[in-house]
């Protein structure tokens, strides 16, 4: 793995062009040294004519030889300059210097779409937007298709996962008969703030959806207000919500079926989980007023026809619910989860972003990268990510053995604590179910952490001496799924799902506990 | 750029292979054919330029020479300007050298399909690039190079105006397969634009009406600025020398 040459001048230029409009056209710019390049040049250059064959009709494939990069214009003059890749021959050559398909057609696929940038860019923290967001086509055709049918969804993943993403996604790119709503319901502990959350976190953050509130408050026109007027429109607001938090949801939500007209509006209810939980112990577990919420929202549900839900929660969410007592509330739903990247995505996801930050990587350097961190979580892989590009630009080239270093020494090590801190902190959610819940969880973390996998019945063990009982125990299970990627097999064993996550642990959670 | 005519058109629909056999279609035929000489020609290319790197060094406070990438291909209608009059020599067993062309071959016996230009400052620019090509071992181990010059021709001799250094490279591993790089001088390509542009194209298609094409002699004034310009090149060459040499010269002692 090293740092892209760009200073040879002198190469070959693939021009993809558009047959109906010449300006239409993207190129791939290849340095090239010499003679020895040659067969290579040629794999290379046949290799996108391979690719582009899928695409025939409408765009044809030009080569240049271009003796300076810098007057690449003299031999194509429309050449399209902005859309020009510079790329090294390695980077789509196998080990026995072929043509790997799989990456030529994601990149010519990506310019095709005119994906602005082409190259995800490292997002490690914030949601995914735009070109950064990957791929998940399927899943979202899946999930209008579920919509368009007039279901509701309730949408399942662990954490990090990319839920969120995926539907701010979908949020920004509705079909022109919808209209979508996302709200971030963290930090919700009641009814009254699951209503409240819904006006001012979605909204009122978008001003398109104005003409859907009731008229009393479409006529203030919120978005058009000073600060304080705004604050003092949701002061007032919320004392309202307040006073009748069904009533007033009753008026917003009719106002918005009613006037949707021809269109349905979609909200996406983030976090919803963290809702459930915090109602609760909000109200000492007592599951009362979760059910008194969710059963009304049920019954909205079956009277709205233009509105529609998806809820965003984790994996655990119907156990837990279950746990707790709160049943049948959300089985009017549709299930929709979200997977993993699988192989080959991972692989292409990696090949872009490191080619993005100018990085020649061959595949098996890739397939190394994959393997080190498991299974392909989307904010841990960027992680890596990360940490090689940051590396690779000081050193200049990463060895294997380098490179797994950045394995061990930086994303496990020390320096990148704050990313893992708030997985950590999860546990501390853990204590509302006894004092002793999270020591409890630790000690089954370790377990997992030192075996490759642990039988269900021995983890209730040690569950049992550190708690003095065996309650809470399958709802800690359930967290411990979404938070910490636990799996369990058909014969009852449990594993750590992210090979990451279990060195992680091994190196800083069991050292922590002793 | 070469117009095809009506028997150029014919000679298409006549002998390309179907759905290639149009207007429209027949030059994608021809560029899927020389997609090798594409590929060669960048890595010669870039060869070139390393091997000439040192020289461009040396004289760096100096134009010394530019790779030319324009019109690197013969354009499909060429080929089949080319073709078509080979067709033509076979029918009327003419005897020229033209007539061994045909659709079949002409890809691996043309020898000017792909090509690249190498523009010097001065005449003794060309010879010290010319130098550097012959004796390159990774230049010989990869091609059979043949040289030709016509810069020091004789009047008997001269075919064309152009004065200029041709090699023809035959690549070893597949020797079907051809790169021509010509040399010559910046006053000698200026020439060569305005005369493709002039007379060249004209006296090719039809080279018995030379009369009816130019009846002011446009031709012959051609050639002769083209001598002019051989002069020019060498009294350049001679003031070139008169202050570069005895700068070397005196760095030397």
């Amino acid at each position: 793995m090293r740092l892209r040459d760009e200073n040879q001048k002198t190469g070959h230029l693939l021009s993809f062009i558009s047959k109906d409009n010449r300006d239409d056209n993207f190129s791939f710019f290849f340095p090239v040294k010499g003679l020895d390049q040659f067969d290579t040049l040629l794999e290379i250059t046949t290799g996108f004519e391979r690719v582009l064959q899928k695409y025939w009709q409408a765009y044809e494939c030009i080569s240049y030889s271009i003796a300076d990069f810098s007057r690449m214009e003299s031999p194509f003059p429309e050449v399209n300059r902005r859309r020009v890749s510079i790329f090294e021959q390695d980077e789509f050559l196998s080990e026995n210097c072929k043509f790997m398909d799989d990456f030529g057609e994601i990149i010519i696929d990506r310019h095709m779409r005119k994906y602005e940038p082409i190259f995800p860019e490292i997002i490690t923290g914030a949601m995914a937007t735009g070109s950064s967001f990957y791929d998940r086509r399927d899943k979202i055709e899946k999930i209008w298709k579920d919509l368009e049918n007039g279901n509701n969804i309730l949408f399942r993943a662990p954490r990090r996962y990319g839920k969120s993403s995926i539907f701010h996604h979908i949020s920004r790119n509705t079909p022109q008969n919808w209209r979508a709503c996302f709200v971030d319901l963290e930090g919700g502990k009641s009814p009254e703030d699951f209503v409240e959350y819904i006006l001012v976190k979605g909204i009122f953050t978008q001003k398109d959806c104005n003409l859907y509130l009731p008229n009393r408050l479409s006529v203030l026109d919120i978005h058009g207000k000073t600060e304080i007027e705004k604050t003092d429109i949701i002061r007032q607001e919320r004392k309202k919500i307040r006073q009748d938090w069904q009533s007033y949801a009753k008026e917003l939500l009719s106002s918005i079926e009613d006037k949707s007209g021809e269109k349905r509006f979609l909200f996406i209810l983030d976090e919803f989980n963290f809702l459930i939980e915090e109602m609760l112990e909000n109200n000492e577990n007592n599951p009362d007023t979760v059910n008194v919420l969710l059963k009304w929202f049920r019954d909205i549900r079956k009277q709205t026809v233009r509105v529609q839900f998806v809820l965003l929660g984790s994996e655990h969410l119907p156990t837990f619910l279950k746990n707790s007592k709160i049943n049948g509330l959300l089985e009017d739903l549709n299930e929709v989860h979200l997977d993993l990247f699988n192989e080959k995505i991972s692989r292409e996801f990696a090949f872009l972003v490191l080619s993005g930050q100018k990085i020649v990587a061959t595949r098996s350097e890739i397939d190394h990268i994959l393997y080190l961190m498991g299974s392909p979580i989307p904010y841990f892989l960027q992680l890596f990510l990360d940490a090689i590009c940051r590396k690779c630009k000081e050193e200049r080239a990463l060895s294997p053995n380098e490179i797994e270093n950045v394995y061990y020494g930086e994303l496990l090590g020390s320096g990148s604590k704050r990313y893992f801190e708030s997985i950590r902190k999860q546990l501390e959610r853990y204590q509302r179910y006894g004092p002793k819940s999270r020591v409890g969880a630790e000690r089954i973390l370790d377990q997992l952490a030192m075996s490759d996998s642990v039988a269900l019945d021995t983890l209730k063990v040690v569950w049992q001496e550190i708690t003095d009982g065996d309650e809470h125990f399958e709802t800690i299970l359930g967290l411990m799924q979404d938070d910490f990627y636990i799996k369990e097999d058909n014969h009852h064993y449990l594993f750590f799902g992210s090979k990451l996550l279990r060195e992680w642990w091994q190196k800083h959670g069991l050292s922590g506990v002793r | 750029m070469v117009e095809l005519s009506r028997e150029h058109l014919e000679f298409i629909s006549k002998h390309f292979p179907s759905p290639y056999n149009t207007p429209e279609k027949f030059g994608e035929y021809l560029i899927s054919k020389i997609h090798l000489h594409g590929t060669l020609c960048t890595s010669a290319m870039a060869e070139v330029n390393t091997l000439l790197s040192p020289l461009i060094e040396q004289y760096r406070s100096r134009f010394f020479c530019r790779i030319d990438d324009t019109h690197l291909f013969k354009s499909p209608a060429s080929i089949v300007d080319k073709l078509y009059r080979a067709y033509k020599a076979r029918l009327t067993n003419d005897g020229s050298d033209s007539g061994h062309y045909n659709l079949e071959n002409s890809i691996t016996i043309m020898t000017d399909l792909a090509r690249f230009r190498i523009v010097c400052n001065f005449f003794s620019d060309i010879m010290k690039v010319s130098k550097k090509i012959e004796n390159s071992e990774k230049l010989n181990s990869y091609f059979e190079i043949e040289r030709k010059s016509s810069i020091n021709h004789r009047p008997k001799d001269r075919k064309s105006g152009e004065r200029s250094i041709k090699f023809t490279m035959k690549y070893k591993k597949n020797p079907g397969l051809f790169l021509e790089i010509q040399i010559m001088t910046q006053l000698q390509e200026a020439w060569d634009k305005k005369d493709h542009f002039l007379v060249y194209e004209k006296h090719r298609q039809a080279p018995d009406k030379d009369d009816e094409h130019f009846p002011d002699f446009l031709d012959a004034k051609m050639l002769a600025m083209s001598e002019l310009l051989y002069v020019a090149d060498n009294y350049f060459d001679a003031l070139r020398a008169s202050r570069e040499d005895k700068d070397n010269n005196e760095e030397v002692s």
